[in-house]
């Protein structure tokens, strides 16, 4: 146990409620949560030894542009040019950071974002419409559905989504810094269907 | 509140059981819920509802539509106080409060009318005519009186109180316009499964076909309309949007759209936004918005009473509202006949038919029997007559001189299919002899016109085609379906025919074109005269068409006029170009909710919350907001940041330096890479050390600096300013992604993984090891540029040994959510050190005491021996910038450079951007040295000191220059010192 505690980019700022015009059927849920964060950026040339490496550990290998490779608990998300995220089980530190970056080592930089990003999930049946106030990304489920990915300008602010389920649940990275004005703004896009907000439920 | 007198008792799409208040120059009357505010007015009798633009003549509502050019008026008060708006637009809702617009002392009375009688002063180009001598009148009177004298209502001049929207759709098939065409060619393509938007004006669904009384497989038009709506409501992935006018066409098949969400609302719900702007992105577009009658050129034919023929219908027809009870109708087209029964329905009894064609056909002097309306044909109206309301016209039938007492005029010159959304995807509708009027061309994106917006003016026909095309766009998206049935229509009209009528020859009075700018037919003939044969001349000479309504009603009655002045064919004149908004739309909700805090987005360092509770101050720093300083009680700026200084340079201080960018850099070549992007070498830079880089533009001017520390073997940390973060990452980008693919390198920008703080002060080690106490940090064990990576609780920690203070100072990153917990527990060590938390101010006071450069210096026009780095310049090795920064001009010994300045009088302040000058100069450009770039007060030296970039650098040490700042009217002697006041053998750093 550490003498350190942590605090999440939203402490404060999120706080559990329905908010915004329909308190009893609210539209869209809000949810902070984390997850161990690992940028993967293949050597020139070693994207296909490193997408191995990856199956073989998670199960996952690198997902084309624009997807994500998911199993239960990890995701590798596709998240630039010749950039992929691991995502970690929900609110768990559950990567061993040593051992993988040891398994890469030459054919991979891996870059420890597990703090650099507010993780948002989205969810409920105006989570699209919310979306779409806030995106230019076509959400429809014939555009866009489960294990998808897209780098997205939200609120003026540099995004990463990733759509779990189709239910539809969506998880958006922010970048750390960002999280309250992102968070202000998905309120205030969620308030004419009403929301439920709920902080991180426990620390990492 | 009076009874609305012109109300009929039965009938039209109003509830009679919402009776709603309204009030319309301070005169309370009473209207229905399904009203809009000039269907209300004209129940109620009022007409006249503002004055004309220019020479101020009395103007009645003369539309039922988008296309109004009178009654425009000012909605609402106070900061929602919305000019120009057309009453025929406006929902009424209770309590609704409207004023008339362009006239003083009232509407009725109005002063500037005089410019009526004085219009023979006042033809096209009056402005540029007249206003041109002497010069200097223009500023001073003319433009003054004439912007008072133009420009129609009042603006709200406090911040809008309401919220806006901005949001995307996506669709297979957007249909712009729910008419009958519009309805059928939606509900098609929904049928198939595609993703159908339907954007409508109205509130309804329908179209014209609400203003009528004709019926679909007997139905009603509304019902029929509304079971259409409720089939295409129930498609999961059809949307109907009312209250939507799509008002732009980009390119790619975007279009824009104004969803006016809550201004049929007295104010917008608690959650709501007022209107919302959609950026509709849609593989097909289908455009079905209808046709726009034309206006007849005569005598006065701006007399409030006179309307067009399908407005009047509408009144009488959706709103149960007699726009008269005495009529006479005016065409040169067969739909003129169509309205007659409609409005004989609506209690209007019409005495005349004044049709200029000499043959007319049987189905038309059928319906004009059928209502006991005598047709004068080969008859035209020369002139309208009145004062506030039209009472009759003087008829000329076949020479044949008659006047009828009227209390209204319906006109009715033809149709105008609307193509300006059309005509926005870059091509010019054609002339159609047919329908006198122009029709969508070959289109340059996915999208064609249906019903009245192609000219196809027959329902029957309409419906038919619409139906197919709607198949037809869903079938290109991959939708397939199969026809429907269509409603049998009661086929009550006879085919459209029409002779057209640019303007009647021997009108007496004036005769307007262009009824919002007072363009009258006389204007366009002088234009013509005056060698303006171009139609885009013509406009902007004469202002035709270049109202708010865009020329909706008069521009193709100006181009048929200009034909025929130039005895060109109208096809040969041409028309204008359309450009977006079709409809003018409030700047609010091109803002959306991009406005006071979400204007642009702030950043938050992890420390952000313990400086609030600590009573900081804050600057922001591009995005970032930064401590500037934590006063205590009583304390200015100057004074905080003073003790914040002291108190680091005699003990210990903590400095939140989350802000400067950072950036990982590995691969097995990054070494090659990172050398090429500084000046001076990092191949060498041993692993667990940091190097302080500089970097050069391609032009060989400075663009940054910072600490780059090697990690690994192939593994770098490198650190940039706050300012320049974002564009020192699209540099390494831009040279790695298109100059050297072939290197092996990846980076990331790190700035939001690290918690950064900047310990510094001769008591800074002895805190830190009581934190960290697992390091040695001796200064044999870890000198200056040492750097470390350890654990630390249950994380990895980064310790840099730099300093940008000049005093033995440390730099500790940690993960992002530990930052505020580090914080905290280095405060709580330091405590017994007095550890103060100091800002950028007390920075920036102690970077100018030890030389050290930032943005004021590094300004993009310095270059690195400019700002005393010259020898950070490698000769060893290739780096950006160095070719160009050895160009003459770059490298001559005139040019300005880094020197110290300090007032020879220490009660004496500087001021950032003074210039120096000899003493005994006058300050002038001639005379200029140099500037200086950063000020402070230096609470060790005791003085003002400042940097500054002069001529000659630090050749002019010992002189004594003039700091002169005209802005603040402040001059004052300087001697010109060393840039390194304070430890300038960096005694204290070593320790």
């Amino acid at each position: 146990m550490s003498e350190f505690t942590y605090t999440s980019p939203l402490a404060g700022v999120i706080k559990p409620g329905v908010y915004g015009a329909s308190k009893t059927a609210p539209g869209v849920a809000i949810l902070e949560t984390w997850r161990s964060l690992y940028s993967i950026m293949p050597r020139n040339g070693q994207q296909s030894v490193v997408s191995g490496v990856t199956r073989e550990r998670y199960g996952l290998p690198l997902p084309d542009i624009g997807r994500v490779t998911s199993n239960a608990e990890h995701s590798m998300i596709w998240s630039g040019l010749n950039q992929w995220m691991l995502a970690g089980a929900l609110n768990e530190t559950d990567i061993n950071f040593p051992e993988l970056a040891d398994a890469l080592k030459d054919m991979a930089a891996l870059v420890d974002h597990s703090h650099a990003r507010s993780i948002i999930r989205l969810s409920g049946s105006q989570a699209r419409h919310t979306l779409a106030k806030l995106c230019a990304l076509d959400t429809h489920p014939r555009s866009f559905s489960s294990n998808y990915s897209a780098a997205t300008r939200m609120a003026h602010i540099s995004t990463l989504i990733h759509q779990i389920d189709a239910a539809p649940l969506y998880e958006i990275y922010v970048p750390r810094a960002f999280a309250r004005s992102f968070f202000s703004e998905l309120c205030e896009a969620a308030a004419e269907y009403g929301y439920i907000a709920e902080p991180l439920r426990r620390d990492p | 509140m009076k009874e609305a007198a012109y109300r009929n008792s039965a009938g039209g799409l109003i509830d009679r059981d919402r009776p709603l208040k309204f009030y319309f120059d301070n005169v309370s009357y009473q209207g229905f819920a399904g009203d809009t505010l000039a269907s209300a007015l004209i129940a109620n009798g009022v007409h006249l509802t503002g004055r004309g633009f220019k020479y101020h003549r009395p103007r009645g509502i003369y539309t039922s539509g988008t296309e109004e050019p009178n009654a425009l008026v000012e909605l609402r008060e106070d900061a929602r106080r919305e000019p120009n708006t057309r009453a025929t637009l406006i929902e009424l809702y209770d309590g609704l409060s409207a004023m008339s617009q362009n006239r003083w002392p009232s509407l009725a009375f109005d002063i500037l009318s005089v410019n009526n009688l004085l219009s023979p002063f006042l033809p096209a180009g009056f402005y540029y005519k007249t206003f041109m001598w002497p010069k200097q009148f223009w500023e001073k009177m003319y433009e003054p009186f004439i912007r008072r004298a133009a420009g129609l209502g009042r603006a709200a001049n406090k911040p809008d109180p309401d919220r806006y929207e901005r949001a995307t759709l996506h669709c297979d098939v957007l249909v712009v316009g729910a008419g009958p065409a519009g309805l059928v060619a939606a509900l098609a393509a929904a049928r198939s499964g595609a993703r159908v938007v339907l954007a409508e004006q109205d509130h309804r669904v329908g179209g014209h076909l609400l203003s009528t009384s004709t019926t679909l497989d007997s139905k009603s038009a509304e019902s029929w309309s509304d079971d259409i709506r409720t089939e295409i409501e129930a498609f999961e992935d059809a949307r109907l949007l009312t209250r939507t006018t799509v008002f732009g066409y980009y390119d790619h098949n975007i279009l824009a759209a104004v969803e006016r969400l809550a201004d049929h609302l007295p104010v917008p719900g608690a959650h709501g936004a007022r209107q919302k702007l959609w950026r509709i992105h849609a593989s097909r577009v289908i455009l079905a918005c209808g046709a726009f009658e034309r206006p007849l050129v005569f005598g006065n034919n701006d007399l409030p009473g006179i309307m067009l023929t399908s407005a009047a219908r509408t009144y009488a027809m959706r709103y149960a509202a007699r726009p008269g009870s005495r009529a006479v109708i005016f065409t040169n087209n067969s739909s003129g006949y169509d309205a007659l029964a409609d409005l004989a329905a609506g209690g209007v009894n019409i005495v005349a038919v004044i049709d200029p064609r000499s043959d007319i056909d049987s189905q038309s002097i059928a319906q004009a029997e059928a209502v006991g309306a005598r047709i004068l044909n080969r008859a035209v109206i020369l002139g309208a007559r009145g004062h506030l309301h039209v009472r009759g016209v003087d008829v000329d039938a076949a020479g044949v001189r008659e006047r009828i007492d009227c209390d209204l005029l319906c006109v009715s010159g033809g149709w105008n299919p609307d193509v300006h959304l059309h005509s926005q995807t870059g091509t010019r509708p054609v002339w159609s002899p047919d329908i006198a009027g122009f029709i969508p061309a070959e289109s340059r994106q996915r999208e064609l016109s249906i019903g009245g917006a192609a000219g196809q003016f027959d329902l029957a026909n309409a419906l038919i085609t619409a139906r197919q095309r709607g198949l037809d766009a869903a079938r290109e998206c991959g939708f397939m379906s199969s026809a429907f049935d269509l409603p049998d229509v009661a086929k009550g009209s006879s085919a459209y025919s029409i002779e057209p009528l640019w303007r009647v020859a021997g009108y007496h009075g004036k005769a307007l074109v262009d009824m919002q700018n007072d363009v009258k037919e006389t204007d366009i003939g002088l234009s013509a005269r005056e060698g303006y044969k171009s139609v885009e001349h013509l406009k902007r000479y004469t202002t035709l068409g270049m109202a708010t309504d865009q020329g909706k009603l008069s521009n193709v009655n100006g181009l048929g006029i200009l034909a025929d002045e130039l005895g060109f064919s109208i096809e040969s004149v041409g028309t204008t170009t359309f450009r977006p908004p079709v409809l003018p739309v409030a700047i609010g909700v091109f803002a959306g909710s991009s406005r006071g805090q979400h204007f642009s987005p702030t950043r938050y360092t992890p420390m952000h919350d313990w400086a609030v509770r600590h009573g900081a101050k804050f600057v922001e720093a591009g995005q970032w907001l930064r401590p500037r300083y934590y006063p205590r009680d009583g304390e200015d700026m100057l004074a905080a940041s003073c003790r914040e200084t002291l108190a680091t340079r005699n003990s210990v201080g903590l400095c939140d330096v989350s802000t400067l960018g950072k950036i990982d850099v590995q691969g097995a070549d990054a070494p090659e890479f990172l050398n090429r992007l500084h000046s001076n070498g990092f191949a060498r830079l041993p692993v667990g050390k940091a190097r302080y880089g500089l970097m050069l533009r391609e032009d060989g001017l400075v663009l940054d600096d910072g600490t780059t520390t090697r990690l690994a073997e192939h593994h770098y940390f490198m650190t940039t300013t706050t300012a320049e973060a974002a564009a020192v990452m699209a540099h390494m980008e831009y040279y790695h992604q298109a100059i050297w693919p072939q290197l092996d390198v990846q980076y990331c920008s790190v700035t939001e993984q690290w918690a950064s703080m900047a310990i510094a002060g001769p008591n800074s080690r002895a805190v830190l090891q009581k934190v960290l106490t697992r390091i040695d940090l001796s200064n044999e064990a870890f000198p200056f540029l040492a750097a470390t990576e350890f654990n630390l609780g249950n994380f990895r920690a980064r310790l840099f040994r730099i300093s940008f203070s000049g005093e033995l100072a440390y730099e500790l990153n940690v993960p992002a959510g530990y930052g505020e917990s580090l914080w905290q527990a280095l405060m709580n060590a330091g405590k017994e050190f007095g550890i103060t938390a100091y800002g950028t101010e007390a920075l920036g006071i102690m970077r100018i005491e030890k030389g050290h450069i930032a943005g004021p210096e590094v300004n993009g026009q310095t270059t690195a021996g400019d700002i005393g780095l010259g020898s950070m310049l490698s000769s060893k090795k290739e780096f950006i910038g160095r070719p160009l920064a050895a160009r003459e001009a770059l490298v001559d010994s005139a040019r300005e450079q880094l020197v110290g300045i300090r007032c020879n009088d220490s009660s004496m302040r500087l001021y950032a951007g003074a210039h120096l000058v000899e003493p005994d100069k006058a300050a002038v450009i001639e005379n200029d040295l140099g500037h200086v770039t950063s000020v402070t007060y230096s609470p060790m030296l005791k003085t003002w000191i400042a940097l500054a970039l002069l001529k000659g650098g630090t050749t002019n040490i010992g002189k004594t220059l003039k700091a002169v700042n005209p802005l603040m009217k402040h001059e004052v002697n300087v001697e010109v010192v060393s840039s390194q006041f304070f430890d300038p053998e960096n005694t204290r750093l070593h320790v």
